[in-house]
């Protein structure tokens, strides 16, 4: 099972990566509220998500999110983001529109509130996190199958 | 005014610091050092965004800057060579 | 302070390199002396950090102030102009980058 540094390491990082998870989580659902948002919230879920597999090894971190889950978070995310613009049109105002579009605005510092923001928040939350964990995996074993790897 | 004065100094510290560290980034012939010295500079550089009183902008150095550039440089680290 | 505080490291580097002096030195310090001067001269030139008189706070941030609340729904007024007024901006910045992460997938994914 490794050395004792390795198993510093692992246990310090599997018992924080949970923590950090849920912060991001909350970053991003309380983007209209407090400071953060869709880009510094995915960002500390990604990093969150690649602790884990830089500490374990890529097996454990693709049990997490697989490659395939996490290409297509990423898609969906940025088309999340499009859909939202569009149905504004579709509702009858301008493209991103959101209270003249008629987005339901809720009470004014709650949690459910602000319409469209929140929905683009949390795509963009999504789309930023599952970018991350898929520039480190394409970076971290981009060139070992070719089988020129250094 | 005391504290006045002493968050100028706190921010001269700050500054100094960053000053040194990008010096040092730029001296260090080994790499994975420098990269753990690029990794503090994000780590000071988003103290400063706090002190310019931008959160939001300090949350996304501390995440981006330290954490997930110091990460993907370990991983271009790794797939090439350490010294320069 | 600070712009002094950037004259004194310029100064100190300055003088490490001054021991072997040679015409590519001299011409670097010259260089180096030139840019930090005027680095300190933009700095110093710059309007007080805050102050509300500042040329930034014109009309436009005064409406976002006003009534941001009101128009978007969002307590975080950074949120709402990023989301709300200039979500078009945000739109470019999503595309950015999903261009990088699939000109990533393109270079370094083999199969």
């Amino acid at each position: 099972m490794g050395t004792l540094e390795n198993q510093i390491v692992r246990i310090t990082s599997r018992l924080v990566a949970p923590f950090i998870q849920v912060y991001g989580i909350y970053v991003i659902i309380h983007g209209h509220l407090s400071p953060g948002g869709g880009f510094s919230g995915g960002a500390i879920f990604g990093a969150s998500l690649v602790l884990v597999a830089l500490s374990f090894n890529l097996e454990v971190g693709a049990k997490q999110i697989s490659h395939d889950t996490a290409s297509i978070l990423e898609s969906g995310g940025a088309l999340g983001f499009v859909i939202t613009g569009l149905v504004a049109i579709a509702l009858g105002a301008n493209f991103l529109a959101n209270q003249s579009a008629g987005f339901p605005m809720g009470q004014t510092g709650q949690l459910f509130s602000a319409g469209a923001i929140f929905i683009i928040t949390f795509f963009l939350g999504i789309k930023v996190a599952s970018t991350i964990v898929t520039l480190f995996y394409n970076i971290i074993e981009g060139e070992d199958k070719s089988g020129d790897a250094h | 005014m005391m504290t006045g004065v002493l968050t100028e100094i706190l921010n001269g510290l700050l500054l100094l610091f960053l000053v040194v560290c990008a010096i040092a980034v730029a001296q260090i012939r080994d790499m994975l050092s420098a990269v753990i010295v690029f990794a503090s500079f994000g780590l000071i550089m988003a103290i400063v965004w706090q002190q310019l009183s931008s959160p939001d902008v300090a949350m996304v150095e501390a995440a981006l800057g330290t954490g997930v550039t110091t990460l993907l440089l370990i991983a271009a680290i790794s797939k090439t060579r350490r010294t320069e | 302070m600070e712009d002094l505080l950037f004259i004194i490291i310029a100064a100190i580097f300055a003088m490490r390199y001054l021991l072997r002096l040679q015409a590519r030195g001299v011409f670097t310090i010259l260089l180096v002396g030139l840019i930090g001067f005027f680095f300190s001269f933009t700095v110093a030139e710059m309007p007080p950090f805050g102050d509300p008189n500042n040329p930034v706070f014109n009309e436009i941030p005064a409406r976002y102030m006003e009534s941001g609340v009101a128009d978007t729904g969002a307590v975080n007024i950074v949120s709402s102009v990023i989301i709300d007024y200039r979500a078009f901006d945000t739109i470019g910045e999503a595309t950015v980058l999903f261009v990088a992460i699939a000109a990533v997938i393109a270079t370094l994914r083999s199969h």
